[in-house]
């Protein structure tokens, strides 16, 4: 059984469709490639599995039950967890305050515990989480630093981890990539491997080909808001409608 | 069935300085995102305006409601210009600046006037148009709709009909994209600061001579402006004209056959309950993300 | 740990100081202070409801329902203050979580003019149903609290008793600020799409936290009522809004104490300059647009501004 089933799902804004009839299921730990033009409809397809948009049609399975059209904080409470495109943080507060705050689901509490200091126990323990989300992602010497004044490749790991702190099941990566030199991408791609080997499905909405193609065990292409092609990175690079819309269109990315 | 008829005609005549306060909000919250608290102050200026020269002082009525105008839209200008914008990118703090200029110009016209009672303005247009033996609409209030109405005409038309109206709308929708098409949105805060201003001078100068004049007269105009701007639809000017001519009828109504207060009470009830069933009002565009 | 000290040690002083300056004072001295620590709770808890960057306009008006509260309850019901006390507070919260269902439906401006259009509509009514709110000249002849005995009637009583409730309410809102809490606030107001992606119902936390500062004007509303013995409709008005939102705004509302600093600075100089009568708030106008240009984070932030001036280096800016 699929981790994520998305069935026959449509969006309209005004007479436009964004997304028509897209199917497709992403498989437990794996990497799940979302890729197409730009406009091609990922952010949509995106904002619909995290609730932070709802669908004109069709449905989202998670784990066998139906997350379609739920509020986003209840979605992300059943373990699916979205990150933004470019460095959406808590820039004014430190690193760990942004990965603390990501704990919220296990360390949430009412005003009453909060006074009387009866939840200690679990403010403890999401403090400790925090911790171990930061070394993961390898941050432990900037914890103190505020957030805004990280270089990129920090704040793209701040991203993840505060997206870990959470106790991601699955995790949804908008452009981790954009912008990053070689060397930050490499960097990157470790680490998003690392992800995925403690047991993290992710679907990665990327337009940095090598890390896509290097990254991914399936891939979704969505073009026109249609699912063009999906399979492994090798099929989907020989397949010949794929190279004509997009990869050999005449628009390098 | 005359009361009803009568009630009606004066709803209407009522919308006219409605729609005039109101469409003033809505252009300055819609180019500059600023909501002018001092807007009441700004109809309440207007009217001293003309209670000060034309009925103190002797000036020929028409020549102080246009120096009202110009005055109100000369204050609007500095607010602009000293105030809204250093606080661009602040919208709380343009609010909280109108906030301090509602102080200063209540206590100006508190200085102006003195404390006393309220003043009025004897109506420079003697007389009543009677229709059908039954309606009576005295010329004063018949002047100040045709005004009223002759001026959002002429907006509408700035608006829609002209390449400077243009633009203060493109400002309005996305002030970025504006000034990437070399749109100077500066200048079209001013446009519409001064534009919104005269407007709510115009409004207080017709209504000098049919209402009680004093200091905190822009309380109830500013309420009503907000009501009219929820009801519409921020940032929807057609919006405000018709929920201006709705909520005129509707006060006009529910004054007439129980009393005033139950009908602001309710006026603002209903601006609740429409930020439930519709936060972008009756001719707003949703909001999507 | 020594900052912590030190904090500690001066709060004691000042408690101590406040304890014996009643006795030093005229009369109309002790009533205004009185006001002031009121007015401290006031500010105190329209700060937390600021903290999800909602800023309301109905902070004076729920003040205004904990004073009718526990007015009526005591003259009407003859209900003890001790329960009307605790009961203004829960009044004027339940109607801020009613209200967040509408309100909340929308932000910024929208919530700004929605709270504001909520406000009038209660007070108006007020105004017009003359029973039970009394109209415009509201509700008179309220009775003072009692405890074993001591009438709470004469003002040095009184300000202890204000003193002790006001502290321990001052208390609470620290805490709360300080705990999980606070920081999700902090969070809804600084990104609410990822806050809401790591599972933060920012709906909830807005409501949170516009109900408990609701709860705690409450109280201040009661406390202030039975003091002067009568509730007025136009005591809760915008006018007393705006008061409100410039104590903040001078104070600082980034901080705890910059809100506390704000109300006694300027309820000390508007004490001093009572002979301006007529343009005292053409005085305050112009105080509120200059600090908003020119000192947005507040007297609070005036030490730190002036150190960097006189090292030389450019005075931060504030973060938006």
């Amino acid at each position: 059984m699929s981790m994520l089933q998305v069935k026959n799902v449509s969006k309209q804004f005004g007479g436009l469709a964004a997304l028509d009839n897209v199917n497709f299921s992403v498989e437990k730990e794996h990497i799940h490639g979302l890729i197409g033009p730009n406009g091609a409809g990922k952010s949509t397809m995106f904002k619909i599995i995290s609730g932070f948009s709802s669908p004109t049609a069709g449905s989202i399975i998670f784990n066998d039950s139906s997350i379609t059209g739920l509020k986003s904080s209840r979605i992300a409470e059943a373990g699916i967890i979205r990150t933004f495109q470019q460095t959406t943080l808590f820039h004014e507060m430190t690193v760990f305050e942004n990965v603390l705050i990501g704990t919220h689901n296990s360390s949430r509490t009412n005003i009453l515990s909060a006074l009387i200091g009866s939840d200690r126990k679990r403010q403890q323990s999401a403090k400790n989480h925090a911790m171990e989300a930061i070394r993961f992602m390898g941050l432990e010497d900037r914890m103190h630093q505020i957030a805004s004044e990280l270089p990129l490749g920090s704040k793209r790991a701040l991203v993840i981890a505060v997206a870990l702190s959470a106790k991601p099941r699955l995790l949804l990566l908008d452009e981790p990539f954009a912008g990053m030199n070689p060397e930050e991408t490499n960097t990157m791609m470790a680490l998003t491997e690392k992800v995925r080997q403690s047991g993290i499905t992710i679907i990665l909405v990327e337009h940095d080909m090598k890390a896509v193609m290097g990254l991914c065990d399936r891939l979704t292409v969505l073009n026109f808001g249609k699912v063009l092609a999906q399979g492994t990175p090798k099929e989907v690079r020989n397949n010949p409608e794929v190279i004509n819309a997009y990869l050999g269109g005449g628009k390098s990315t | 069935m005359e009361l009803l008829v009568q009630t009606m005609v004066n709803g209407i005549i009522q919308s006219g300085f409605y729609a005039l306060a109101a469409v003033g909000l809505v252009l300055i919250f819609g180019v500059m995102k600023v909501v002018n608290f001092a807007h009441g102050e700004l109809t309440m200026v207007g009217a001293y305006s003309v209670w000060f020269l034309h009925a103190q002082n002797d000036m020929p009525f028409l020549l102080t409601v246009v120096t009202a105008v110009v005055l109100v839209a000369m204050i609007g200008l500095l607010m602009e210009r000293f105030l809204f914008r250093p606080m661009t990118d602040s919208p709380l703090g343009g609010l909280i600046c109108s906030i301090g200029v509602l102080f200063v110009l209540q206590v100006a016209a508190t200085l102006v006037g003195g404390e006393g009672p309220s003043k009025q303005v004897p109506p420079p247009y003697e007389g009543t148009l009677v229709l059908f033996d039954m309606l009576r609409i005295p010329y004063q209030r018949l002047f100040s709709f045709a005004v009223a109405a002759t001026t959002l005409g002429l907006l509408w038309y700035f608006l829609t009909r002209m390449r400077i109206g243009w633009a203060l709308r493109a400002v309005a929708q996305d002030r970025e994209a504006a000034s990437l098409q070399g749109i100077n949105s500066n200048r079209m805060s001013m446009i519409a600061m001064g534009v919104g201003a005269a407007m709510a001078g115009l409004a207080g100068a017709l209504m000098a001579p049919l209402t009680n004049i004093n200091p905190h007269m822009g309380h109830n105009v500013i309420i009503t402006a907000f009501i009219v701007t929820i009801v519409g639809g921020v940032g929807s000017l057609p919006g405000a004209v018709i929920a201006s001519v709705l909520y005129a009828l509707f006060h006009t109504f529910v004054t007439t056959y129980f009393s005033g207060t139950i009908a602001t009470i309710s006026g603002l009830v209903i601006m609740v309950l429409i930020l439930i069933v519709r936060p972008s009002g009756i001719l707003g565009k949703r909001v999507t993300e | 740990m020594l900052a912590k000290h030190r904090t500690l040690m001066t709060i004691v002083l000042i408690l101590a100081g406040l304890l014996i300056l009643p006795h030093y004072l005229k009369y109309h001295q002790q009533d205004f202070l009185i006001f002031l620590v009121v007015n401290v709770l006031v500010v105190a808890s329209y700060r937390l409801v600021t903290l999800t960057g909602e800023w309301s306009l109905i902070h004076a008006v729920m003040m205004g329902i904990g004073a009718y509260t526990s007015g009526m309850l005591t003259k009407f019901l003859d209900f003890s203050f001790w329960i009307s006390l605790p009961l203004a507070g829960v009044v004027a919260g339940l109607t801020a979580a009613l209200l967040s269902f509408p309100l909340f439906r929308t932000t910024q401006f929208y919530f700004l003019i929605g709270s504001f259009a909520a406000g009038e509509a209660i007070r108006l009514s007020w105004i017009h149903f003359i029973r039970p709110f009394g109209g415009t000249s509201g509700i008179s002849a309220l009775p003072s609290p009692e405890l074993l005995g001591i009438d709470f009637l004469e003002p040095i009583p009184y300000f202890y008793l204000t003193l002790a409730i006001v502290t321990a309410c001052l208390v609470i809102l620290y805490r709360i600020e300080k705990s999980r809490i606070g920081l999700t606030l902090h969070a809804v107001h600084w990104q609410a799409p990822l806050a809401e992606s790591v599972g933060i119902n920012t709906w909830n936390y807005r409501t949170l936290a516009f109900t408990t500062g609701s709860m705690f004007v409450g109280i201040a509303g009661a406390l202030k009522v039975h003091y002067i013995g009568t509730v007025t409709p136009n005591q809760y008005g915008i006018g007393f809004m705006v008061f409100i939102l410039i104590w903040l705004i001078v104070g600082g509302y980034k901080t705890f104490y910059g809100a506390i600093l704000g109300v006694i600075i300027l309820s000390i100089l508007d004490e001093m300059f009572r002979e301006l009568e007529v343009i005292r708030p053409a005085v305050y106008g112009a105080v509120l647009i200059l600090f908003i240009l020119y000192l947005p984070d507040g007297l609070e932030s005036l030490p730190q501004k002036i150190a960097s001036r006189i090292k030389g280096a450019s005075p931060k800016g504030s973060h938006s």
